[in-house]
Parts: C-alpha cells; sequence; structure tokens
C-alpha cells in the first residue's frame, strides 16, 4: 500500500472505528428500544453511517466491505419505518459484521491482505436474512427467525497477541486521529465544546474576583480619604488594624486574580492546541487527488510540501481541503502542460506543484504554487470581451493585475477543453467564496512560461480573533483588525468631510449608523472617529461614536436567525461575559466600498524583497526583520523556487542563502542575470562562508552585496536592503 | 426545570409555566434549556424588531425574542422583561444541532402538572402555540419549541456549498 494510500486508509479506518462504535450502540439500544419513533431515530442513524462507510469503502476500493455495508443497510431497510422490531439474531448478526469490518479495514491498513477476514459471507447472509423479513407478517414480529450461519468472529487484536502488529509508529499523528494503541486518544468536538464552556464559566469567576478587589481597593481609598482619618480620630488602633486587614485582603485577592489568569491562559492554549491540526493531514488527499488528476488529463506532477507541521483550526482546515483540492486540479488542468509541452520548454517533463505553508502574526499564509505555463493574460482578456465583462478598449487598457482578477469572476475559464473538475466554469469564483467565508483571502500572480502562485491567507484559528471595538449608539461593535487600514479621530470640533482621501482615492466618508440601520440619527457628530476598512481591492469609510482599541476576542457563531442579516459575521465574546457584534467587513465594504486604482495606489505599494534560504529558521528571521521594517516579503526554500517567485511576483530585491538545494545561490544570481527583466534586480547574498574566495564568488555571479550569517545580528541586512531599494528608486 | 415529564396517564401533564402579557404559557421541559435573570444583554444591529437582543447562555449565544412582536401583537420588543427563558430542540445532527432561542418573559412559574385536558389552538395562527386550556380557571397556552422553531424567521436560510 502506497504512503499517501495508507494515510487515507488510516483516516478511514479511524473514521469507521468511530461510526461502528456509534453504530453498535445504536443496535443495542434499537434492541431494547419499545416505542417506534425511538426504533426510528436509532434504525436512520445506522443507516446514515452504514451509507457513509458504503460510499468511503467503494471510492477507496475496497470492494468487499462496500458489498458487506450494502447488505447491512439492505437488511435494515424492512424495519426503517420502526413499526417492526429488529430481531436480536439480526442485531447480533450485524454487530458481528461490525468486528469483521473493522478487522478487514485493520488488515488492508497494516498491508497484510492475508490477515483479511472474507466478508462476502457475511454478505450473503445478511441479504438472505433481508429476503426471509420482508415478507414476514407483522404477527411473527417477536419471533425470531433462524438465520443462516455466520463466521466466527475476528480476533481482537487488541487482546490478542498474535495478530501482527500495527505498522504505524506510535507517535505518528494522522490528521489528528490516532489509532488504537497509540498514547493519544480522539477527542470528540463536543467534549472541547463543553470544556470552553467551563473555561467560560472560569472566566466569569475571574471577573467577579476582579469585581472583589476593586472593591477592598476602593474601600481602602474611603480609608485614605476624611472618612478614614475621622475613624482614626476616634480609634487609631482600629483604624490602622481595619487599614493593615483590608490591603491584606486586597493584595491576596489581585494575587489571586493574577493567578487564576495564568491559569485559564494557560487551560485556553491547551485548548487551542486541542482544536488544531497540522495542514500535514491535508497532503495525503492532496497528493491522492493530484495523482489520480495527472492520469486523467495524461499528465506528470508531483506536489512538494514545507511548513505543513504548522496547525490550523481543524474546522478551518476540513473547510479548507475542497478548495486546495480544487486549486490542485486547477493548476494540472491550466498551469502544467503536457510531457511533450514540457520537454519542448526544456522542463522537467515531471511538473512541480508546491505547497507552502508559513505563519504570519495570526494568520496562515499557504501557498500553492506550479511551474507551468503562466495564465495567459491575452486569452483572459479575449475571452472577459467574448463574456461581455469588457469592451475591446477596456480589455486593452486592464493592466495584468485587474485581468488576473478576472479569472475569479463567476464562470470565468479560458480552458479549451473541459475536464470532469476544473475548466468548466466553476471553480475559482467558489474557492474565494469559500476561502472568504474563512475570514480568509486568496490572491494570485502568475507569469507566463515561469508558472502561477496562488496565495491563501487565513487566520490560525476560526474562535480567535483580534478586533476593534467601536461603540455606534448603543452598540458594541468589533471589526475584525485584519480589515481595518486605519482609524483615527478627527480634530476635535472638525465636521465630518464628504469624502477622504486614502492611497490616493477619494472615498465617501459613511456613517456606520446609517449603513447598519441603526436607531438614531446617521453618526456625524464634528471630531467622531473615522475608520478606513479594506476588503480585497475596495477600501470604504465610515465614521462611529468612540473607538475603544484592539482586543482578542473569542469569536461565537451566532444563532440562525442573526445569521441571516447580511453584516454580521458573529459575536466578539469579550471575557468578561459581555459581547459585541462582529462586523464582516466583506459585507460593509462590497456595499459601499470603491475600487483602488492600482495606478493611483502605486506609490503606496510595497517594496517586494523574495527570501530564499532552505533553513526555516533563518527565512523566518529574515521575514520579520523585513516586515517589521514595512517590506513585503515572499519566502523560497531553494533556489528553483525563489527564481520563480522573482519572475512571477515582479520582486524589488532577492536576499538568498548560498548553499541550498535544487538551485544554490550562485546559480540563483547567475540565472537572474540572464534574464533580461531579472537583470538589474538586487540581489544580497548571505551565507555562513565568508573567506575573500567566496566574496569573489559572488562577486562574478553578480550578487550585488555579500554578508556573512555572523554580521545578522548587527542590523546589516535592514541597512543594506534599504540603501539597495532607495538607490534602486533614485535610478 | 429539565425533570422528565411524568409518565404515568393517569397523572397530570408536566410544563414549565411561564408568564408573557399577562397570559400563562406552558412548554415541556425537555423543550426548556433553562432561564435567566436579564442582567444585561447585547442589542443586534440591523435586527427585525422581535429580536430584542442577544445573550451568552451556557457559552452560546442566543437571541431573546419578544413573543408578543414576533406574533405581530406589539410594535416593538420590550427590553425591560426581567427574565428569560431558553428553549431547545433537537435537530436530526445531534447535539450540536440543537435550535435554540430565548424568550423574554415577566414571571416564571416553574414546573407544574396541568390536567390533560387540552384543546387544539385555533384562533388567528401564532408560531409555536399547539393548544390552549384552563388553569386555576386562567388561560393556559401550550407552546411548542419545535413547532415555534419551524418558523421560517428563525430557520437558517439556504446556502449553497462549495461546488
Amino acid at each position: 500500500v502506497s504512503d499517501p494510500l495508507r494515510e487515507v486508509l488510516l483516516l478511514f479506518a479511524s473514521e469507521v472505528s468511530e461510526q461502528s462504535a456509534v453504530i453498535g450502540e445504536s443496535l443495542v439500544k434499537l434492541e431494547q428500544s419499545t416505542q417506534t419513533t425511538e426504533r426510528k431515530d436509532q434504525l436512520n442513524q445506522v443507516a446514515r453511517y452504514a451509507h457513509t462507510i458504503k460510499g468511503n469503502a467503494g471510492a477507496l476500493g475496497l470492494n468487499e466491505l462496500e458489498e458487506l455495508a450494502h447488505a447491512f443497510e439492505s437488511a435494515l431497510a424492512p424495519y426503517r419505518s420502526g413499526e417492526l422490531a429488529v430481531p436480536r439474531l439480526l442485531v447480533q448478526q450485524l454487530l458481528s459484521a461490525l468486528d469483521h469490518a473493522q478487522a478487514y479495514i485493520d488488515a488492508t491498513v497494516d498491508g497484510d491482505m492475508s490477515a483479511r477476514p472474507p466478508l462476502g459471507p457475511l454478505a450473503q447472509a445478511l441479504s438472505q436474512h433481508v429476503i426471509g423479513k420482508t415478507e414476514a407478517p407483522a404477527a411473527a414480529r417477536s419471533k425470531a427467525e433462524p438465520l443462516p450461519p455466520m463466521p466466527p468472529p475476528p480476533p481482537d487484536p487488541i487482546s490478542n497477541p498474535d495478530l501482527p502488529a500495527l505498522n504505524v509508529p506510535a507517535s505518528e499523528p494522522v490528521g489528528g486521529l490516532q489509532r488504537r494503541g497509540d498514547d493519544t486518544v480522539r477527542v470528540l468536538s463536543a467534549r472541547l465544546e463543553e470544556l470552553d464552556r467551563q473555561l467560560d464559566d472560569a472566566r466569569e469567576v475571574r471577573v467577579a474576583l476582579e469585581n472583589r478587589a476593586d472593591e477592598a481597593r476602593r474601600a481602602l481609598q474611603l480609608l485614605d480619604g476624611p472618612a478614614g482619618i475621622r475613624l482614626s480620630s476616634v480609634d487609631h488602633e482600629f483604624a490602622t488594624a481595619l487599614r493593615e486587614r483590608l490591603h491584606g485582603l486586597q493584595r491576596g485577592l489581585s494575587g489571586d486574580v493574577a493567578e487564576l489568569a495564568a491559569r485559564l491562559g494557560a487551560a485556553e492554549d491547551g485548548l487551542r492546541t486541542l482544536r488544531t491540526v497540522p495542514v500535514d493531514s491535508l497532503v495525503a488527499s492532496l497528493r491522492r487527488g493530484l495523482w489520480e488528476h495527472a492520469q486523467s488529463v495524461g499528465k506528470r506532477a508531483e506536489l512538494a510540501v514545507s511548513g505543513t507541521d504548522l496547525a490550523l483550526d481543524r474546522r478551518l482546515l476540513e473547510a479548507l481541503k475542497t478548495s486546495l483540492l480544487h486549486l490542485v486540479r486547477n493548476a494540472l488542468d491550466h498551469g502544467i502542460e503536457s510531457v511533450e509541452g514540457r520537454r519542448a520548454a526544456k522542463k522537467d517533463p515531471v511538473g512541480r506543484l508546491s505547497l507552502a505553508v508559513e505563519q504570519r502574526g495570526a494568520r496562515a499564509q499557504i501557498t500553492l504554487s506550479d511551474d507551468g505555463r503562466g495564465i495567459d493574460f491575452k486569452a483572459v482578456r479575449v475571452h472577459a470581451v467574448k463574456r461581455g465583462l469588457l469592451n475591446p478598449a477596456q480589455a486593452e487598457r486592464l493592466p495584468d493585475e485587474a485581468a488576473m482578477e478576472l479569472i475569479f469572476e463567476p464562470g470565468f475559464s479560458t480552458a479549451s477543453t473541459v475536464s470532469r473538475t476544473s475548466g468548466r466554469g466553476v471553480g475559482l469564483d467558489v474557492v474565494r467564496e469559500s476561502v472568504g467565508a474563512l475570514d480568509g483571502t486568496v490572491s494570485v500572480s502568475s507569469s507566463m512560461g515561469v508558472g502561477t502562485i496562488f496565495t491563501l491567507s487565513l487566520p490560525l484559528s476560526i474562535t480567535a480573533a483580534q478586533a476593534l471595538l467601536v461603540r455606534v449608539h448603543r452598540h458594541l461593535l468589533a471589526i475584525p483588525l485584519n480589515a481595518v487600514v486605519f482609524a483615527r479621530h478627527l480634530p476635535a470640533k472638525a465636521p465630518v468631510p464628504d469624502t477622504l482621501e486614502v492611497e490616493g482615492q477619494p472615498l465617501q466618508v459613511h456613517s456606520l449608523s446609517a449603513l447598519l440601520s441603526l436607531d438614531g440619527a446617521a453618526t456625524r457628530t464634528p471630531g467622531c472617529p473615522i475608520i478606513v476598512l479594506r476588503h480585497r481591492d475596495r477600501l470604504m469609510a465610515a465614521c462611529v461614536d468612540q473607538l475603544l482599541g484592539e482586543r482578542d476576542v473569542v469569536v461565537r457563531a451566532i444563532p440562525p436567525e442573526l445569521a441571516k442579516l447580511p453584516a454580521l459575521a458573529g459575536a466578539a465574546a469579550l471575557g468578561d461575559g459581555k459581547l459585541a457584534f462582529l462586523l464582516s467587513a466583506r459585507a460593509l465594504v462590497d456595499r459601499t466600498g470603491t475600487v483602488v486604482r492600482p495606478g493611483k495606489a502605486q506609490e503606496w505599494v510595497k517594496r517586494r524583497v523574495v527570501v530564499c534560504d532552505d533553513s526555516i529558521t533563518t527565512r523566518t528571521l529574515h521575514r520579520q526583520v523585513l516586515e517589521a521594517a514595512g517590506y513585503e516579503v515572499e519566502t523560497a526554500a531553494d533556489g528553483e523556487e525563489g527564481f520563480r517567485l522573482l519572475k512571477i511576483k515582479r520582486a524589488d530585491l532577492l536576499v538568498s542563502d548560498v548553499r541550498m538545494p535544487r538551485l544554490d545561490g550562485l546559480s540563483l544570481v547567475r540565472r537572474m542575470r540572464s534574464e533580461p527583466d531579472l537583470k538589474a534586480l538586487p540581489a544580497v547574498l548571505v551565507s555562513s562562508l565568508d573567506s575573500p574566495e567566496d566574496r569573489r564568488r559572488a562577486e562574478e555571479a553578480g550578487a550585488t552585496a555579500f554578508l556573512p550569517k555572523g554580521h545578522y545580528e548587527r542590523g546589516e541586512l535592514l541597512s543594506i536592503v534599504k540603501r539597495l531599494l532607495a538607490d534602486k528608486r533614485s535610478s | 426545570l429539565a425533570r422528565k415529564p411524568e409518565s404515568d396517564s393517569s397523572m397530570g401533564l408536566s410544563l414549565v409555566l411561564f408568564v408573557r402579557g399577562g397570559v400563562t404559557y406552558g412548554v415541556r421541559p425537555e423543550e426548556v434549556e433553562g432561564a435567566g435573570r436579564l442582567k444585561d444583554f447585547t442589542p443586534v444591529p440591523g435586527a427585525p424588531p422581535y429580536v430584542v437582543g442577544a445573550v451568552q447562555f451556557r457559552s452560546r449565544v442566543i437571541s431573546l425574542i419578544d413573543l408578543m412582536v414576533f406574533w405581530g401583537l406589539e410594535m416593538r420588543g420590550v427590553a425591560d422583561l426581567p427574565l428569560y427563558i431558553v428553549l431547545g430542540t433537537r435537530g436530526e445532527g445531534g447535539a450540536s444541532s440543537v435550535a435554540r432561542v430565548g424568550l423574554m418573559i415577566e414571571e416564571l412559574e416553574g414546573l407544574a402538572e396541568v390536567g390533560r385536558q387540552l384543546d387544539p389552538y385555533q384562533a388567528e395562527p401564532r408560531s409555536g402555540v399547539t393548544h390552549v386550556g384552563r388553569r386555576d380557571n386562567k388561560a393556559l397556552v401550550i407552546l411548542s419549541a419545535a413547532a415555534l422553531m419551524r418558523d421560517p424567521r428563525l430557520l437558517p436560510s439556504t446556502t449553497v456549498g462549495p461546488a
């Protein structure tokens, strides 16, 4: 069993194990149940799970298991109405079938096909029962009919030491799921939610304790004031003793609050970790999807990954899976050339897709790049005209960046052939929509002949977010911080302007109160604060009553009747029991925002630096230093990837290690110098090698600057980058 | 509140009773998730008038609804009622699919036994109201959380998943 398939099988085994437990429990309850409705509910649950197992078994080519699951479903079909009691013997038979199914899957995962119990006789026995039972009169319902003999139950892998050991290393996590015998357990999300609720209760206790500490402090202030002086003049000893006791109480309470807060923080961190799963868990299905689709379109490609040990919120990852699979298939359909095409373009006949995951603050950046033919902007423009999205003159004037956005238009596809999964006009718009629903963004960069990069930015967690709190009338509102361009007060008593110039673009200043149809007059109080929000290429400005600052909030789902309100994205629990409704920046900006014209915003565009290093530590270090200085940073783990980034992302400067796999730093710089568009690009080589010979080689290769790694700490990298980019601007 | 109803048919019907607008309402105990004193609530921006606000109830965000406005008997929800009761119904997807809503109330009478003699409600339709009866010579209106939650205004809108 190949590795990717084995990982899928492990997931399947784990899932079936959980579903079998529920089915088993339901079957037992079913046997004991006397109520029609209860029986019906149990049967529906069993049938749902059996159906899922059947479908998954079929998809994995486990035909015997698929047949057994089908017979399982059919055997229960006559009882689905709940009118008839399910005979005990049938329940036993079904339970036995579950055990056999589990043993079959376990043996398959272990690659030990000889240990797989035969499932055919079981399926046959269950099928025979179906025929007998459907024709049975209701009067016979309590009389158990003789059933065909069942094969003996399979040995229990836990109690039977003779059974081959599982090949899975005990510590190997697979999608956050663990096999039996591991020293970790699966946790139902409902249990996590319960734990979350307990933590919430504990947070309320903390708030109550803080209030008590405040009361003690106020009492002390009273004692220090005129009342205390009066009391002291009457009974000095008593007043002193009282003050000391209150001091002690207040100190003790403050200490308790700090201790509780620290323990709560640790528990919250622990819970957050439990909710997360490494991106690795998706890789198996992406590789499988890539392999299958490559077979169907007759191309060859492989998927390289880096940084996929970064853990994201499990629910976020589940929701992301479909989008990534679509992008992988899309890359095969539209990007990666045929084997002949790649040979003609002097490329490796096997196309390369790279999935890179990186944490950027409270967000994860996921890039999926391919080394295919890139997006043909000419074809995109022609297609946009054909579809009536643009007239020929508009298409002619449209910059490449804007043309790229067209591929996210619903139904937009330039593929000349329609494949099963992409190139049929459904896809990238759905990907953007799905990622947007997760508070994420998708952008694309491409260069003809070099490849395409899709960049997804997502929050690390669905439940934790940073928000700007504002007040409008009586409403406390939270705005996702990543959508806030800026928030500032107008000078005192200054009237609210009708428009505001942001990034060279005049924006109409709305009233948030009016936009949300809140009670009371539209807020345009002189001197009031103004917030500017961005979603994709749109900006909007609105005035509010009060800015209350940034806060870390716990995002809670809102009930369906509120989720219908377009401006609401959720509710933010503020930790003191209070709620603030979280506004959807997308809804506000899409409704009222102004598109930022690239030409006007040009001067605001950050300078882009490509950092190339095979060490994630060095990459991250460089990135953090450069980002803190206001640069936009793209990272690559080797020279090949770095070269592709330089071409596709239209970078302003390269910072690269020398020793790297696939293409080293010296070769990367040499290749840059042979490309007309990269010929003059500043390139800084950073190396642990510091001999005069190393410097000479770097210079000969065409490096603009050479920095020994030891000098990094002295802030030299930043000053070199600043200087080179300043030189570039002035030239 | 969460006590199981008595199954003995010779006994009365167990209901949780509450008062709103001077009328006593009864709801089956298994449809009651809890109740609370309204100390603080959050107004919902852009919500329809029957949604008075929202509260956190056991770490879940619950809408507080004024039935009088929901049924079109009054124009605007009353925010200064002292209590709320949370009703919940279990969907097909188990515990995670429980639909909940909070109702603003004046008084919570608690669990009581009422006579099983109830008449189907036949006056102008009010979401959730299924039967009427009398208790201590006063009108008693039976409310079904499941029926109330089937009102389209409380149902999720149809969404289309990713292709």
